[in-house]
């Protein structure tokens, strides 16, 4: 059933609404399960549903691409899997410690909502949102900052992936001196510097030509092969077909699935 | 040796023929600066041709102008966000091309405050932590951090929202929290990169009016581009480019 909200802002629930999430048993080889999703939002005197009762299921290491059109809730289905927005029902469980102890995201405090952004989830936006005053290094290593990780570990952390991206000679630049293609393997290495449970990639290369969609896709491609799990959600249909799986989301509801696990030379016929 | 290679990676190195006439009031100074930009080979594009300014300390100076002017050239090279082909910029008597990394860095987490269009937040980071954000890499103490986020998201009147993430705010509170974070080290100058661009009238007059507030109130020189002339006009000053140069200066005090 529909929970319809009466009030025009999105509302978060207080302590006594959202208790701590219970610890439930979820299998070893899952990473994320989503039942029964649903979100709407209140525009004046209509309701608009974004999400319409979406379940999904991704395992350990899977690239999963979620297709559909703009307005279908793909950048909704993100920010709720990612904590950064509140479902009106549904779970969203995610094996938190990779050994099969499953957190209700819905469930959790503000606490434990920011600790899952800086720690179990890495996300990428289309915008790079990259902070401008600071360097290739300085934004990579910010959520280890926020984190109050140690300087060692840190400089031995962001060193290291801004390697695996290609960008260790770049790390002193700013993100106005590089490429959108950059900013965005600096963003790839941010996600990824606290060492997350999944990456939540919203239209990662919405702002890229094709040659720099390819070169981010192979990146995508190169962490699946060091077990990374990775959502992406675009509207690019062909490069999705990279993804392991590709998912059809129309007007809040998945309507299609098919197999994907195609290479980049098959998509573009080189 | 690791030094020359690096300043010669970003631009850095200049050759300084002439001695520059400082302004003993001015709080930033530019000198014939131009940028230019290789797209292909043989294709250039001079995004700042010639450019020589001066602006005083406390002074609310906007620059206007259509698309591609240049107006985001000349803040990056004043804010030290990227380096001039040629010239020279003059932060507070400083020539910023002969400062070192960090003290690049310091002057543009400490003197300077950005303000940019799109906000730039961190969007899995609340307000109060974004605000809070410049003051951990400038290393205040967490009393520091504490006492300015508060104040600065009380100036701004989103004391009650501090907690509250991005996507949970609007377009207009946003950008209030972006200048909350741009004034949390009490930087001299603040350097506002169409601030109003992404919002309505009423909400872009409200932060422009907000922005000459803190002028008037901190003595903070303001530095402001905006293609909108309604704006643009609340500054004292206009610089007028078109080209890659100032082709107008209009003082709105008279």
């Amino acid at each position: 059933m529909l929970k319809i909200s009466t009030k025009k802002k999105k509302v978060r629930m207080n302590k006594e609404q959202r208790s701590t999430a219970r610890a439930v048993r979820i299998d070893l080889d899952i990473v994320l399960k989503v039942h029964d999703l649903v979100k709407t939002y209140t525009v004046g005197n209509s309701t608009i549903t974004a999400l319409n009762k979406v379940n999904l299921t991704i395992k350990k290491g899977e690239f999963i691409a979620i297709v559909g059109p703009s307005g279908a809730g793909k950048t909704t289905l993100i920010n709720c899997l990612g904590a950064l927005d509140f479902p009106d029902s549904g779970k969203i469980i995610y094996n938190v410690d990779g050994k099969g102890m499953g957190l209700d995201v819905t469930q959790m405090t503000n606490k434990q909502h920011k600790k899952m952004r800086l720690r179990k989830i890495g996300l990428i936006f289309q915008f790079y949102n990259l902070f401008p005053i600071l360097t290739a290094y300085e934004n990579v290593e910010l959520p280890m900052v926020i984190d109050k990780k140690d300087s060692k570990v840190r400089k031995e952390r962001v060193k290291s992936l801004l390697k695996r991206i290609g960008l260790e000679e770049r790390m002193e630049h700013l993100p106005t001196q590089m490429s959108g293609g950059e900013q965005q393997r600096v963003t790839i290495a941010r996600a990824l510097v606290n060492d997350p449970l999944i990456i939540l990639a919203d239209e990662p290369t919405g702002e890229l030509d094709t040659e720099t969609t390819t070169n981010i896709m192979k990146i995508f491609l190169d962490l699946k092969k060091a077990g990374e799990s990775i959502l992406m959600v675009t509207h690019n249909v062909r490069i999705a077909e990279v993804a392991d799986r590709i998912i059809t989301l129309t007007d809040g509801e998945f309507t299609g699935e098919k197999t994907g696990g195609k290479s980049i030379e098959e998509i573009y016929n080189y | 040796m690791r030094k020359a290679k690096k300043s010669k990676q970003q631009g850095l190195v200049f050759q300084e023929l002439k001695d520059y006439e400082l302004d003993p009031d001015a709080m930033i100074q530019t000198f014939d600066l131009t940028k230019i930009y290789n797209i292909t080979e043989g294709i250039e594009i001079r995004a700042l041709n010639g450019v020589s300014i001066d602006i005083k300390k406390g002074e609310f100076v906007s620059v206007m102008g259509p698309s591609g002017s240049g107006k985001t050239t000349l803040l990056n090279m004043i804010g030290a966000l990227d380096n001039p082909t040629s010239g020279a910029v003059y932060i507070n008597r400083t020539n910023i091309a002969h400062m070192d990394d960090k003290q690049r860095t310091n002057l543009r987490l400490k003197e300077i405050g950005f303000i940019f269009q799109f906000y730039n937040l961190v969007p899995v980071l609340s307000a109060y932590e974004n605000v809070e954000l410049p003051m951990i890499f400038a290393a205040r103490t967490k009393q520091e951090r504490e006492r300015n986020a508060n104040k600065f998201l009380d100036l701004v009147g989103l004391s009650d929202k501090k907690d509250h993430l991005p996507s949970e705010l609007s377009g207009g509170e946003q950008q209030r929290v972006a200048i909350a974070r741009a004034l949390c080290n009490e930087p001299s100058i603040l350097i506002a990169d169409e601030p109003t661009g992404e919002l309505d009238t009423k909400k872009g007059m409200e932060i422009v009016k907000l922005l000459r507030e803190l002028n008037l109130e901190l003595d903070q020189t303001i530095l402001m581009v905006s293609h909108d002339p309604m704006v643009g006009a609340l500054a004292e000053r206009i610089l007028k480019m078109r080209d890659g140069k100032i082709i107008e200066t209009v003082d709105t005090k008279n």
